[in-house]
């Protein structure tokens, strides 16, 4: 069995006319790489998913089973998750919602949404959020060493590596810039030293995102932004032989 | 082998005038272990949790850890706009404390680029527009619902993470305001107004709450002290800025051993 978590890249959003459940687990690249590879495919992730619904999912998943594999989708850093039940037309998990900073115009209360957008334009930082997923990446590489489970970790868009290039171009010499490009540079480090993740450092720019523009292929007919079905069978395509060419499936 | 012990300004020692004399030291000579304290004043559980994980994997002969968790409010974040070197204290107050936590120029000394905060520390903030977000922050984004929520997945996390690594863990609270905090939140009261949307929450507490044993709820529920109410009960002193002192260190480093660390 095959664990896959992510956003909507990974749960399949845009696959379908109405982005039904049926729909876009049939559709997903997860399902597909799992017909491929004949095994059965376990996909947590859900719409708009923060970086923390999705390491907190995979962790208490791992923390009582032990897939055969366990692909991660990471989305972007700077999606967080509160406990607001009825912010938005669905709520996800214990009513914690998913918050990312496009979808602050779908709140429904003014002065929460005005507070949350002085969240993103004062109090969060792109410095924090790319932190924060390096820490969620690392989190999951050795709870998934520890058990023994071969892992493929990348993005689905190339966000993560922005932040971080803007992030170590930073000319500052202050003693705080300098603690972070530091601590950037540890996790860079990190993984460096291990296999199979991929995007998280300057110029690695692999992601789904960035494997559907080379390879031409269109983004949704039914909700644009996303990847089409297209998109998903080459992605689909690309795990198989990924797992299969570097032998992390028997 | 190593006792790990983290969490705020309670286990760092913060104000005794020799931080070695803190409880984690007397506890690893009760359990003949060597110490590793990578406790930090003002810490959010976010910071205990994040840099317990990192110790977990770093450090390979640890055979026990202790977690002692801070204020289910705190957040970190990175500010490289407000430069924190800005934030200092008067050089005197260091001469006169000789606090390890500033230089001798008064400047405040971060051990990584994360900056704690806390709402209590709200009125010491000195950037006034940052002031401003983050009353907006705590009182209009942040819930209890959300810091109990996110606290007891970090306990979870390591409780989970010991397990695979075979690492005995114990935890507790450092005040009682957290269990004070939980209690509220889910009374009669609230349970009532707000239905199935807390119920969900409370189900979810729950499910963590259910896998930790009497040495990992340590404070929790009244039955045994939080750091902070061990200090009140048993008269024992404090510092001048209300935290515990030599003595309180020393007692409470036996309170632990005799009833959930032998």
């Amino acid at each position: 069995m095959i664990y896959f978590n992510g956003c909507s890249y990974t749960y399949g959003i845009g696959t379908d006319t109405h982005d039904t459940v049926e729909g876009c687990l049939k559709y997903c690249y997860p399902t597909i790489a799992g017909n491929l590879l004949g095994k059965e495919v376990v996909n947590q992730s859900e719409p708009a998913s923060s970086n923390q619904r999705i390491h907190r999912s995979t962790v208490r998943y791992l923390a009582e089973n032990t897939p055969e594999a366990v692909c991660i989708m990471w989305s972007d850093a700077l999606r967080m998750e509160v406990f607001k039940p009825g912010l938005f037309k669905r709520g996800f998990d214990s009513g914690i919602s998913q918050i990312t900073p496009q979808n602050t115009n779908s709140i429904k209360d003014f002065y929460l949404r005005e507070a949350i957008e002085g969240y993103y334009g004062f109090v969060l930082s792109q410095a924090k959020a790319a932190l924060d997923t390096l820490v969620y990446m690392a989190s999951i590489q050795e709870l998934c060493e520890a058990k023994g489970i071969p892992l493929v970790q990348m993005q689905y868009k190339p966000n993560l590596e922005r932040y971080i290039r803007h992030l170590l171009d930073t000319k500052s010499d202050t003693r705080e810039d300098k603690l972070l490009v530091e601590q950037i540079n540890f996790y860079i480090n990190y993984f460096d030293k291990r296999d199979h993740t991929y995007g998280y450092k300057k110029g690695d720019m692999l992601s789904f995102e960035t494997l559907r523009k080379d390879n031409h292929l269109p983004n949704s007919l039914y909700s644009l932004g996303h990847p089409g079905r297209e998109a998903h069978e080459f992605m689909g395509k690309w795990f198989s032989d990924y797992l299969k060419e570097h032998d992390l499936i028997s | 082998m190593i006792l790990l012990v983290n969490g705020c300004s309670f286990s760092y020692g913060d104000e005794l005038p020799d931080v070695n004399k803190r409880y984690s030291t007397y506890l690893g000579k009760y359990l003949n272990l060597d110490v590793k304290n990578i406790a930090w004043p003002g810490s959010s559980n976010e910071r205990i949790w994040r840099t317990t994980k990192a110790a977990l994997y770093e450090i390979t002969d640890i055979s026990k850890v202790f977690v002692m968790w801070s204020d289910l409010a705190r957040v970190e974040n990175v500010h490289l706009e407000a430069n924190m070197a800005t934030y200092h204290v008067s050089p005197n107050y260091v001469k006169e404390t000789n606090n390890p936590l500033y230089d001798e120029n008064g400047k405040f000394i971060l051990n990584d680029p994360f900056f704690q905060f806390s709402p209590a520390r709200l009125d010491t903030m000195p950037w006034k527009v940052l002031k401003s977000e983050y009353e907006d922050y705590y009182s209009k984004i942040y819930n209890t619902e959300t810091g109990i929520s996110k606290t007891f997945f970090y306990m979870y996390d390591i409780l989970m993470t010991c397990k695979i690594l075979n690492i005995d863990y114990y935890q507790a609270f450092f005040h009682e305001g957290n269990r004070y905090a939980i209690d509220k939140t889910f009374n009669q009261f609230n349970m009532n107004v707000k239905g199935s949307r807390l119920q969900r929450v409370k189900d979810y507490y729950n499910k963590y709450l259910q896998l930790f044993k009497g040495n990992q709820r340590i404070g929790f529920d009244g039955s045994s002290f939080t750091f902070n109410e061990f200090v009140t009960e048993n008269k024992l002193d404090r510092m001048p800025h209300g935290h515990p002192g030599p003595k309180a260190h020393k007692a409470y480093a036996k309170y632990l051993f005799d009833n959930f660390m032998r």
